[in-house]
């Protein structure tokens, strides 16, 4: 049944020749038949070597060769595998890729026919170049596949090619991606030197006896390569603006491809990783970089595509977090189960904005709960499942199993696992906030009718994973050759109680605009009473008194000072930090008028501050505090030193954007000027 | 072929090969820019065929072979990408197209 394996992508292969070069004219019915026929093909074709995988077929490994070039000395063979990964892997691909596609046969069937078959084109290749990825058994037929959908990714963002915003956000993740390309191809170029074979299998069986000096940055270069691909800080930087695109490739975009093989390529290398603990550490702490900042981002976004984007990040941080911990197995199930809900997210998400007149805000989804029921509670399934609210959903399964790798990876485990915690507890609070919102009431109840069996099939089907879906995460580890740790109680309580209190949290962030408005009214009350006048009168006005002769003319000075300087362009980091005055006003000083008003008095944040006496005395204490005491231990070179190494990153990348002139010579000369370090570097230490 | 012969062939490569890079960095013009790179192929193509010969192996021919072939499909398209930027920059200053300044 292996020997079959070569064939799962090819019908993709075929819908993308035929819809994109066969040159006849093909009726709008015929080019959804085919786009979505030979995206679900793929996952038919794969049902039977899946099977036979799971009979035994892949405990040790099959490999499949497609094609071997025999030239002399040097043997290159592309081949797929079939081993735990690859069966993972392609199972969530291939049915995922197949509900997206089927749900795309609704949702685009209003656009024009060129650019329907454009769309369905692109979808197939994506789709076929990212089972090349996760089929891969050597390195040719990995890059080309990691090409393929870094191509196709540009494409499909840039996919309305009359939005600017569009071909922007195209062109930022071809560029972002690119960049750590390069570095993925150095770091297996570097790879093969050492092993002299192109196939994966004998490039790991190499590791272990590799100089140090050698393997720790080929592992950094892969490592890189793969965090750009899945949008890890400091790359993360293309995806939320990747919501440029058509809803459905972002689902398929944020579950299956796409970000999801740096993931594949780091677990696929794990041995590599493995050998080289700095790296490993490293790629760690960008993974709960990542966790911790994407879902704290999402917390305050205000639209839904850009929420799920950090979302996707956030989520794919906890995965490259398992891999940085030496926890493939775990980072795979936490893959399979994300991708399942992340598409169900996107999709009702998808549903439930076309039902709101088309728009992604996430205030336009109220009252969604009315107009589009289904889709509601699917999103709402989705969302308890990416929470991990506790046993009933299947997110809480495979995030709980991450967090045990996380807790029993050493002495840095307690605190990963306090960080990983509250970035599930924030998960918990952007998921609920926008089923909440889309939950109320709202005054416009017409539902305009959008949906069908295309788009209830994907639904339901993806809902009954997202809940069901846990009973197979011990399993699914087992499977892919890892185990589950099972925490402690108090942790596992912990780890339980964080989605509830995000839940919580939630409903307060919700709930807070209709608080305030009721304390706004509150007040207006109060002042009925004339109680603050006469606070003001006799209280505020002596102190303000008081505080304008101690020292309100050198606070002004400063204020002008730090506006006259930002409005010249020049960040004054060390105006800025040691003077708190110049602190609070960093934002206001950027307005035209600041300094007329802020020496009239006029901007509230002086009115504050010289209005509020007791503030305005503890600014004077401690600029006492700090010129007296602080002052005298801390010598200005080191804070100046300090500031300007701050201050000089920001120089740095401004001179760093110059290098990208945009001329070919420049560019065929750092071309070359590459080639030559990585020829010297590779002749280095290969040389005996 | 003695090994100095070797040697010098690979200087003479080196040599031809830098002639080349030199071309493509300081012409400005696409189609000298075009001549350079195949001066600068001819290096490694004269290297591979010098070596092939010390190791008396027909491998380096063979790689020749393919050098020239993709000489000659690069100056197929480069020439028709020469045709279409001076149609579409109305010059053939390589620095003109600079589109993608950062």
């Amino acid at each position: 049944m292996a020997s079959l394996l070569p064939f799962v992508p090819v019908p993709a292969l075929i819908g993308f020749v035929v819809l994109s070069l066969i040159p006849l004219a093909l009726s709008r019915a015929v080019v959804i038949a085919i786009g979505v026929g030979a995206a679900v093909l793929p996952a038919i074709l794969f049902a039977p070597v899946a099977l036979s995988c799971l009979d035994g077929a892949c405990v040790a490994g099959a490999v499949v060769p497609i094609l071997t070039i025999d030239a002399g000395m040097f043997v290159a063979q592309i081949a797929m595998s079939l081993d735990p990964l690859s069966m993972v892997t392609g199972g969530t691909v291939s049915v995922v890729a197949a509900l997206v596609l089927i749900y795309s046969g609704a949702y685009m069937a209003s656009e024009p026919l060129p650019d329907l078959r454009r769309y369905f084109a692109l979808m197939n290749l994506f789709l076929a170049g990212m089972l090349a990825v996760v089929f891969a058994a050597d390195v040719i037929l990995l890059f080309l596949g990691w090409e393929t959908i870094g191509l196709c990714s540009f494409m499909l963002i840039a996919f309305y090619d009359k939005l600017p915003k569009a071909v922007s956000a195209g062109r930022k993740a071809l560029i972002t991606t690119r960049i750590a390309d390069s570095l993925l191809l150095a770091g297996l170029m570097m790879l093969f030197l050492s092993a002299g074979t192109t196939r994966l299998d004998g490039m790991l069986a190499v590791v272990p006896g590799m100089d140090p000096w050698r393997l720790a940055p080929i592992a950094g270069l892969i490592a890189l390569g793969a965090l750009g691909k899945s949008a890890q800080f400091p790359f993360h930087t293309w995806l939320p603006s990747a919501m440029a695109g058509p809803t459905p490739v972002s689902a398929l975009l944020h579950s299956a491809t796409m970000v999801a093989a740096g993931v594949i390529l780091l677990a696929r290398l794990a041995p590599l990783f493995a050998a080289a603990p700095e790296i490993s550490a490293m790629v760690a702490m960008l993974g709960i970089l990542t966790a911790a900042g994407g879902a704290l981002i999402a917390v305050i976004q205000t639209d839904i595509k850009k929420l799920l984007a950090f979302s996707t990040m956030s989520q794919i941080g906890f995965m490259v977090l398992a891999l940085g911990l030496g926890a493939p197995a775990v980072a795979l199930a936490h893959f399979a189960i994300h991708a399942a809900f992340k598409s169900l997210l996107f999709l009702s998400a998808g549903v439930m904005s076309h039902a709101s007149g088309g728009s992604t805000a996430i205030e336009a989804l109220r009252g969604a709960r009315y107009r589009q029921p289904w889709a509601f509670w699917s999103f709402a399934i989705g969302a308890a499942s990416l929470a991990g609210l506790p046993v009933i959903t299947a997110g809480w399964y495979s995030k709980e199993a991450v967090l045990a790798a996380v807790w029993s990876s050493g002495p840095w485990g307690v605190p990963l696992w306090l960080l990983a915690a509250a970035a599930a507890m924030l998960t918990a609070a952007y998921a609920f906030r926008v089923v909440f919102v889309a939950g109320s009431q709202s005054a416009d109840l017409a539902a305009p009718p959008w949906g069908g069996a295309a788009v209830m099939i994907p639904l339901v089907v993806l809902t009954a994973v997202a809940v069901v879906g846990g009973l197979s995460v011990g399993a699914l580890i087992g499977f892919a050759g890892g185990t589950e740790d099972h925490l402690p109680l108090l942790p596992t309580l912990l780890g339980a109680a964080a989605p509830l209190l995000g839940v919580v949290l939630a409903r307060q962030l919700v709930r807070h605009p209709r608080e305030l408005e009721h304390f706004a009214k509150r007040l207006r009350h109060v002042r009925a009473l004339r109680i603050e006048i006469l606070y003001y009168y006799y209280i505020v006005r002596r102190f303000r008194h008081l505080a304008t002769v101690l020292g309100n003319a050198e606070g002004t000075e400063a204020v002008a000072q730090a506006a006259a300087l930002r409005r010249e362009g020049v960040d004054a980091p060390g105006l800025m930090a040691d003077d708190p005055l110049g602190r609070a006003f960093g934002k206001e000083a950027a307005q035209p008028d600041f300094i007329s008003r802020a020496t009239d008095g006029q901007t509230p944040v002086v009115r504050l501050v010289a209005g509020d006496p007791v503030g305005r005395i503890l600014i004077i204490v401690a600029r006492v505090f700090v010129g007296s005491f602080v002052a005298r231990f801390n010598p200005d070179q080191i804070d100046r030193a300090w500031m300007g190494f701050a201050g000089g990153f920001s120089h740095a990348w401004a001179q760093a954007r110059r290098l990208q002139t945009g001329r070919v010579r420049d560019h065929s000369l750092w071309i070359a000027l590459g080639c030559a370090a990585l020829l010297l570097y590779a002749w280095g230490t290969s040389w005996r | 072929m003695t090994g100095s012969d070797l040697i010098g062939m690979m200087i003479l490569a080196a040599g031809l090969f830098a002639i080349g890079l030199f071309g493509v960095l300081a012409r400005r013009g696409i189609l000298f820019q075009l001549v350079a790179l195949e001066v600068a192929l001819s290096g490694p193509a004269l290297a591979f065929v010098a070596a092939g010969a010390y190791h008396a192996d027909p491998q380096g021919q063979g790689m020749l072979i393919l050098v020239l072939t993709l000489a000659a499909a690069e100056v197929a398209v480069g020439l028709a990408l020469l045709l279409r930027i001076r149609r579409t920059a109305g010059s053939d200053d390589s620095d003109v197209i600079s589109g993608m300044k950062g």
